[in-house]
């Protein structure tokens, strides 16, 4: 058995708080349901798209606010190698519809009862081994290429963050709206 | 309180609004984003070590996170959290589900060890994907996705596609 194994208590309870809060948004969310995640792919139910979008703009005004407000955040942005996550996405989006879960709505679908997700929480952790065997392969062949060091849309585009947000918010309210008629007309 | 707390299902906005502001206060008050991929790693470092602690510390990969780091570490607890909380919101609104999905058995059948192999194979697919690309749905979609970061927006552009066609050969009727 490895020897180091627990990290220090802080963690685990805060561990545990997060995920609980997110396993139980996840779960009332549907998200954690084969149906929703591929219903989205198909086009036929929009859940994922609107938690996806909505999370990511409140979070955004929170942490731009926070940072505005100069509050110390750890906010680690490095380069990457597009190579490495166009395959990497590949790979995700395909075992995503296979499997009909996400890592995190996945764990939250075997908490729920659907039993189907703990063999795809066994092959997860198979994943994980598989990966440590090819990383010496994936680090020289695949994230060593086409590596950038544009990180940071605002800096890319050359306009503020708030910009960007706002842009965000515009789109998926036109987006949801749309989406909202379309499902009035169909009925 | 506790009848919105029993419902079966909240709008998206409240749940995307709630994981948005979880993963604000993450970052304010732990200085650590909600993440999965590593953990599922660290449980397969963890489960190897049983057998051999040498071929985990020697492969180069795995020693990187059992090294200076316990290996019980921070997602495998929100791993942790996620099942109890995701049981407790199930046992709360009381419904119950099934072991094949409908759309799966629409296109590989009803049987049950197809949708356990399909489910296996779906998350060994998932975390060698989130491990190339260097994050998962939490971590590079709507972390790195907040923090307007190129390489999450990616991430995002690639995994939607690839699962819309992969979608429509698979299950589209």
């Amino acid at each position: 058995m490895l020897p180091n194994l627990f990290a220090p208590t802080f963690i685990i309870i805060a561990g545990i708080a997060c995920g609980f809060i997110l396993g139980f948004l996840f779960q009332k969310g549907q998200l954690s349901q084969f149906k929703v995640i591929v219903g989205q792919f198909l086009f036929t139910n929009f859940t994922v798209l609107k938690v996806i979008m909505t999370a990511i703009i409140v979070g955004s005004v929170g942490i731009h606010l926070m940072l505005y407000m100069e509050l110390p955040l750890k906010i680690d942005i490095y380069p990457f190698s597009i190579l490495a996550v166009t395959i990497g996405g590949i790979l995700f989006g395909i075992g995503m519809v296979v499997l009909g879960y996400c890592p995190g709505t996945c764990i939250a679908a075997a908490g729920q009862g659907s039993n189907d997700a703990w063999f795809g929480l066994l092959g997860m952790i198979f994943g994980g081994w598989i990966y440590a065997e090819i990383d010496p392969i994936v680090h020289t062949h695949i994230k060593s290429m086409w590596k950038t060091e544009m990180t940071e849309l605002p800096k890319i585009l050359q306009i503020s963050p708030w910009m960007i947000i706002l842009a965000l918010v515009i789109i998926s309210i036109i987006l949801f709206k749309f989406l909202g008629r379309k499902k009035i007309a169909q009925k | 309180m506790i009848k919105f707390l029993k419902k079966t299902s909240w709008s998206p906005y409240t749940v995307g609004a709630g994981i948005g502001l979880l993963m604000s206060l993450a970052y304010l008050i732990i200085f650590k984003i909600l993440a999965t991929s590593t953990a599922f790693v660290r449980l397969a470092a963890f489960l190897i070590g049983i057998f051999s602690v040498d071929y985990v510390i020697y492969n180069e990969y795995f020693s990187r996170f059992v090294a200076s780091k316990p290996v019980f570490e921070w997602q495998v607890f929100i791993l942790l959290g996620i099942l109890i909380g995701a049981f407790i919101s199930t046992k709360l609104s009381g419904i119950t589900f099934s072991f094949i999905p409908y759309q799966w058995g629409q296109t590989f059948g009803f049987s049950k060890p197809v949708r356990a192999i399909g489910a296996f194979i779906g998350g060994a697919l998932l975390i060698v994907g989130a491990r190339i690309a260097g994050g998962c749905t939490l971590s590079l979609t709507i972390a790195g996705g907040l923090e307007l970061a190129t390489q999450g927006w990616l991430f995002i552009v690639a995994f939607f596609t690839t699962g819309i066609i992969t979608a429509h050969i698979l299950y589209k009727k």
